[in-house]
This record gives structure tokens, sequence and C-alpha cells, in this order.
């Protein structure tokens, strides 16, 4: 058995949930505090990865950023590989891919938060971006946490997506689930087997981990 | 002093008032939905007149060219729910509105108000281990910390009662008397308005509709009450 896939899936991974944290935290603020119009249109826009089939979503990427569209070109004629099947690429659609399950969790700790903490906060003389730091970011740490985690459990995991993007370029674009799929294809069960329990203890530690972790700060926060 | 001349619109009623508040204890008293929390937000910043002007001190904070952010009002907000940071212990709670760079010349201040509202025993607490009262005073302490040149309270005995309320109101009486700022304190309680307040401001779905001495709104009421039996 090859550890490069499993290698590649954790790059993968980390490289989502650190793009995931600077984008969907203040998305899930803007989404939890904004009273624009049209704010249930823009959350279910966030949340469609979430139902749609990940060959779906990742025909629309092909589409979308495949060598004939106008992305897929651009991305060309500045860098000199094609945008899809290549690990950027597949950066870029597991972020839109786990985007809703790193934004959910945000968006609720947010909204549970209240405006009044800020509220406090801003007659206390704090600005608008030192009360996100101060407050708004450690009174959601929880769920800042948990929707980073998520993401990248769920990106460690992705299988349709990652097909259609990225088929399967050893060192490149075959992450594990990938790999798993073509074991069994060529009816390697042993490996199939080592890789698919690998991917299992990792995803059930780092749930645990995130539930342990979650359960302690509300202790901590309650004193 | 402050100044309060501002309108804003609302879906039920138009608020249109004009009212001051010296270097006393202003009680802002009227029925639930006439617009006195939405002053003291007005005041505080965190919500916008459609126009109008609010000074203090001798400082425009709104008109029509002028609106000044919360953190630049100097001015000190107890929230209804006391609005403490859950994560934060008492000290730090109190310390919070304190810049960083000042913390260490600030620890005598800071002493001061910990004795002034018997806070010692608390320290180390977070909010969520604290009674009513107990809340009520950090928020209190918390809000003076930064030396606001007024202090703005919502509502401040709708969450004790008995003794404590009692205790509360001494100390915010003491409190204005001893820093000697302004202090407009919302309530929907005749009674409180009564036993607390120098100068009461009376709002009627968002109008001022007696604006004076605490006593003459007593008075006030009573010719109304004959007018009406």
């Amino acid at each position: 058995m090859s550890w490069q896939p499993l290698w590649l899936s954790f790059e993968l991974a980390a490289t989502t949930m650190f793009f995931l944290l600077l984008i969907a935290t203040p998305l899930a603020w803007f989404l939890a505090f904004t009273r624009i119009r049209g704010r249930g249109v823009l959350e279910a826009v966030f949340a469609l990865p979430l139902v749609l089939p990940p060959t779906v979503l990742g025909y629309f990427l092909l589409v979308a950023i495949g060598s004939r569209s106008p992305i897929g070109q651009w991305y060309q004629a500045i860098f000199g590989s094609t945008f899809a099947f290549s690990f950027v690429g597949l950066v870029f659609a597991s972020i839109l891919y786990s985007l809703p399950f790193a934004v959910q969790p945000m968006q609720n700790a947010f909204e549970s938060l209240g405006r009044e903490l800020s509220e406090a906060s801003r007659t206390l003389g704090l600005n608008a971006w030192q009360n996100f730091f101060r407050i708004l970011l450690p009174g959601a740490r929880v769920g800042v946490v948990t929707g980073a985690v998520l993401s990248f459990a769920h990106t460690l995991g992705e299988f349709g997506v990652v097909l259609m993007i990225g088929g399967s370029i050893p060192g490149k674009t075959k992450v594990a689930s990938i790999a798993i799929y073509e074991y069994v294809e060529n009816l390697e069960y042993h490996a199939a087997n080592a890789m698919a329990l690998v991917l299992l203890a990792i995803s059930f530690t780092v749930l645990s981990v995130v539930y342990y972790y979650n359960r302690r700060l509300s202790r901590m926060v309650l004193g | 002093m402050l100044m309060v001349n501002v309108k804003k619109k609302f879906s039920d009623f138009e608020m249109n008032t004009t009212w001051r508040a010296g270097r006393e204890i202003t009680v802002l008293f009227g029925p639930s939905g006439s617009g006195k929390t939405t002053l003291l937000r007005m005041i505080a910043g965190l919500e916008q007149p459609d126009e109008g002007c609010i000074s203090a001190a001798n400082r425009v904070l709104f008109d029509k060219k002028n609106n000044l952010k919360p953190e630049e009002r100097h001015v000190g907000f107890v929230f209804q729910d006391y609005a403490l940071f859950p994560w934060l212990t008492v000290r730090k709670n109190i310390q919070f509105g304190i810049p960083r760079g000042q913390r260490r010349s600030s620890m005598v201040w800071v002493d001061t108000l910990i004795t002034t509202f018997g806070l010692g025993p608390l320290l180390d607490k977070r909010p969520a281990r604290l009674s009513g009262g107990e809340a009520q005073r950090v928020a209190l302490a918390r809000a003076l910390a930064p030396h606001p040149e007024l202090l703005l309270m919502d509502e401040p005995f709708s969450a004790v009662d008995g003794t404590l309320r009692i205790q509360l109101r001494n100390f915010i009486r003491d409190i204005q008397k001893k820093w000697n700022i302004p202090v407009i304190l919302v309530t929907h309680d005749l009674t409180e308005a009564h036993l607390i307040g120098d100068h009461l401001v009376r709002l009627d779905a968002g109008r001022v509709s007696y604006e004076g001495p605490i006593d003459g709104l007593v008075q006030n009421i009573s010719t109304e009450l004959m007018a009406a039996y």
C-alpha cells in the first residue's frame, strides 16, 4: 500500500481548512448579523453543497474551470498548467464543497452570541475590528473550531468532487478515497482495508477531539 | 449636560423628543414601547436617529454632519441583561474598557471600583456563577471603569428585588454623587422613578409628555386621574 494518497488527502484537507477559516469566518459573521434582503437566498446558495450530489457539483465545477472555460484558459495563460486536474483545482473545489460544513457551525455560534456583547464592547471603547477579534471570535470559538475541523474531516473523505475535478493522477490528485476505490476495483482488498481503517481512525479521532474540546470549553465558560 | 433632540420614524409611531439631563439622576419613564430604550441606544450610538442633535459635555455626538461611533462617545452603558463577557472573569470584565497600555496605571482606579462595589470576593469568578445583584454591580463597575462622561442604565432594577433593589438604588445615588456625572436611567415603574430620580422625562409613544422634577410628575398624574374620573 502506498502512503502517498493518504499524505495528499491530509495536505488537501489542511489547505482547505486553512482557506476556509479565512473565508468562512467572515462569511458566517456576515450571514449571522446582516439585515439585507435576500439573506435566505444567500444562505441557500452557500448551503447547496450539502444537498447537491458531489458528482453534480464536480461536473459544474469542471465546466466552470475546465480548460475550455474562460477561467480555465485564464489560469493556463498565467500559470502554464490546467486548473482542473491539478492540486490547486482540487483545493478550489474542496473549499466550495466543504464551505457549508465550516459556515453553519460558525454562523450558529455567532447568532447565539447575539448583538448585545458586541454593543457592550463598542460602548467600552472597542472599534469594529477589535470587537471582532476580542468578542466575536472568542465568543464563537467553539463554532469556529467545530467548523474548521468538520471541513477538514469532510475534505478528507470526499470522493465524487475529487474524481470529477482531479481524476486520479498519482502524487497530484489521487487522494485516499480514490486510492481505496482503485484498490477495490483491482481486487486488492488488503490495501483497501488498511487505508479505509486508517481513514476511519483519523476521522474518529478528529471528531472525538472536537467533542471533548467543545465540552471542556463550555464548562470553562460556565466557570 | 446632555441635550437630546431627535426624530425617528418607526412602523407604529414616530419618535420626536427634546429633553436635557444635567449632573443628576434623570429618569426616562414611560410604558413599554414608548421609546425609552431606543433613546438610550441613540445616545450611546447603537442606533441612529433620522434627524436631530445629541450633545454631551459640549461635544456633538450626533447631528447632520457628525455621527460619532459608540467607541468615540465616552458613554457608559449598563444593559438590562448586563451583557457581561461570559468567558472572562469578573476582574477582566471590569478591566475590559481600559486600554491595555493603561492597565498598569489604572490599577488604583480599578481597585477603587472593586472596593466601592464590594466585588473583592468575586474577582476570579465567571459571570455564570454570579447572582443577579452581583452581575448588576459588575456591569456597573465595568461601565464606569473607562471614566465615561455619562452613564446610561436600561431598566437596572428589572432583575433584582427586595433588599437588593434598595441597595442598588442607594449604590446608584452614591455613585452619581461621588463621580458627579449625568446618570440616565430607564424605568417603567413610577415608584422606582420617584425613589431614585432627580429629574424626570416622561415618554408616551415617542413624545415627551412631561419633563421636570419628579414631584411635578406625581402632581401631573394626579391631575390626569382626576380629569379622567
